[in-house]
């Protein structure tokens, strides 16, 4: 029987074939599922790997919600020396030298700042110096606090001191009371600046019932007003000497704000080599607490880093990716600001100030994480990274999320490109 | 691309099957000409050819595992037939019928000079295929291609036998035109 021609002509082209169109292989090899049996054993590691990662930054993540913000309440610092000071014309306090420990004891939340034995008195109080870890705050002072020479500079003893001395100093401290309450009449002293040098002698080691504490502080009472005869002094409680004296900080730092432009070079189906640009925006609130004084600090820092990942791919489809990743970045600080903001009793006492906060040295890391890439085209991807990372010390000065929270839970989100092989 | 034998077949797949990209690659290799000119017999627009191969070429290296290999050809038509599949699905995506119903049997056109294809090149045939209308090469290529029925590619393009036959029958009086039309000018040279 003949042939159809139709058959012969199914013949002629049963293996013909023509050129395949470009790039088709890299589309479908994008496209494929890792299904490989040896490979089952490391993607499942790699698996078991990034979920211990995003555990362990879940982890951190919310143990370190608990503890923010950090409250860190403590004494300001004198920055002026100990010495004799001028002669004072009009003495606006008496400093007794010595006070019980019980004083001590009743400011649970001062935090140890070092204290000479002997009553320190800085004439007249300057405005503090943050501290050299940046910790302390500016205690501000209205006043100026002067001091009788002669109780500025009397030494402390361990020894007893016998009841000649105390009647003195009770007398002492009585007669310049009367004399305030005449001059000032009711006139207000400010809490604040008056904290800086007194605050300081408090952990001046004499022993119990030479003075009553309660005496000493209760000149500085919350509303500042200045008790008139010794009776009224007992009135004031420790914790208002706690308010008025203590200098509290609170740091809150806002978990970073990572968006990526990466680079990935597909060494193998498994792995790969990333790099790009990842841009973080680090925040950060202080605000200290002064008696009615409350300072703010808001600092705002821009980070790019660079990151070298070394890149596993657990599982693939038509258009998602997950993966798993780590390696080190390097990150440059290219700007920053910190705003202040004054106020007192609630009222903003100044207009607020900006300034620049440079970071000049570089901030490395190291990080690990696992992520999901949904494809846009055959070679861009958008890609959401939850991770964990460490951060080390740049050794400045400058306090940040990276050296407050080193070791921290982080997300980056952005496009990826890719290239294959 | 040199064609492996059963055995050498039966290797890469095995080894496709456990994830060996290079196994899978070379699979690939071997049967992508002859997948992209099946199916640019199917679509005439280049663009829906790497579509289709590409969806196409996913399927197969997707389901490797549920394959089963039956000796030599038993992979290429395999292949063969998701790469069809894919096609018609494409064609069967838009919205416009490329086949025309036609209510009754149309006779074999009368004088149908039968084209001598052995003197005809693969290339020039495989383009004369690529220029018939839409709704006649369907039909042709799962007719004389796939050895399909009219029955049978009635129920795959959703149409009636009878227009089945009749685009068949017109695909060849088309055809056989240009055979001859490119036979003649080829003896006129």
């Amino acid at each position: 029987m003949k042939k159809d021609w139709l058959d012969r002509l199914a013949e002629s082209l049963e293996n013909y074939g023509e050129p395949a169109p470009d790039g088709l292989w890299e589309s479908v090899e994008s496209s494929l599922p890792l299904r490989s049996r040896k490979f089952g054993f490391l993607a499942w590691t790699g698996v078991a790997a990034a979920a211990a990662a995003v555990l362990l930054g879940v982890f951190l993540w919310t143990r370190r919600d608990a503890a923010e913000p950090d409250t860190q309440p403590y004494v300001a610092e004198v920055a002026a020396p100990v010495s004799a000071p001028a002669p004072a014309p009009v003495p606006a306090e008496e400093v007794p030298e010595r006070v019980p420990d019980a004083v001590t004891a009743a400011i649970p939340s001062v935090r140890s700042v070092p204290a000479p034995a002997s009553v320190p008195v800085s004439l007249p109080v300057q405005e503090a110096e943050p501290s050299s870890s940046e910790e302390a705050v500016p205690v501000e002072s209205a006043v100026p606090q002067e001091v009788p020479a002669e109780a500025a500079s009397a030494q402390e003893t361990d020894a007893p001191a016998d009841e000649a001395e105390i009647a003195e100093n009770i007398r002492a401290w009585n007669d310049y009371l009367a004399a305030s309450a005449s001059e000032d009449e009711g006139g207000q002293l400010v809490p604040d600046g008056a904290g800086v040098s007194l605050a300081q002698g408090l952990n001046g080691a004499a022993s119990a019932g030479l003075f009553d504490p309660s005496e000493f502080f209760s000149g500085f009472s919350p509303e500042g007003s200045l008790a008139p005869q010794s009776g009224d002094i007992q009135s004031i409680t420790r914790s208002a000497i706690e308010q008025a004296y203590t200098v509290t900080t609170t740091e809150q730092h806002l978990r970073p704000v990572r968006v990526g432009m990466s680079v990935r070079w597909h060494l193998t189906d498994v792995f790969g080599l990333e790099t790009g640009l990842v841009y973080s925006r680090l925040q950060s609130r202080f605000r200290s607490i002064s008696g009615t004084t409350v300072t703010l600090d808001d600092q705002r820092l821009h980070y790019l880093g660079l990151p070298l990942h070394l890149t596993v791919e657990l599982a693939r489809g038509r258009r998602f990716s997950l993966y798993a990743d780590a390696g080190p970045m390097v990150e440059k600080c290219i700007a920053g600001t910190v705003k202040n903001t004054v106020s007192v009793s609630g009222i903003q006492a100044s207009a607020t100030t900006s300034r620049r906060q440079e970071i000049r040295p570089l901030q490395w890391s190291v990080g690990a994480g696992a992520g999901l890439e949904v494809a846009l085209t055959n070679r861009i991807g958008l890609y959401a990274e939850p991770g964990f990372s460490y951060h080390f010390d740049d050794g400045t000065q400058v306090r940040t999320v990276y050296k407050e929270h080193p070791a921290d839970f982080t997300f980056t989100t952005g496009l990826r490109f890719n290239f294959r092989r | 691309m040199v064609r492996p034998s059963a055995e050498q077949e039966l290797f890469l797949l095995e080894r496709a099957r456990e994830g060996d990209r290079k196994a899978t690659r070379q699979l690939y290799d071997c049967y992508v000409s002859l997948l992209t000119a099946t199916c640019s017999r199917y679509l005439s627009d280049v663009s829906e050819v790497r579509d289709v191969l590409q969806d196409a070429f996913i399927k197969i290296f997707s389901s490797l595992d549920r394959f089963e290999f039956r000796g030599e050809g038993s992979l290429k038509a395999w292949m063969r037939q998701i790469t069809v599949n894919e096609a018609l699905k494409r064609l069967r995506s838009r919205k416009r019928s490329p086949f025309v119903e036609m209510p009754e049997r149309i006779p074999e056109p009368a004088g149908e000079e039968e084209p001598d294809v052995a003197r005809v090149p693969a290339s020039a045939l495989q383009e004369m295929v690529r220029r018939l209308p839409e709704g006649y090469r369907t039909v042709l290529n799962l007719y004389a291609f796939e050895k399909k029925s009219h029955r049978e590619i009635a129920e795959l393009l959703g149409i009636t036998e009878n227009t089945s036959a009749s685009q068949l029958h017109r695909a060849r009086a088309f055809l056989s035109r240009e055979i001859n039309e490119y036979l003649k000018n080829r003896s006129d040279i």
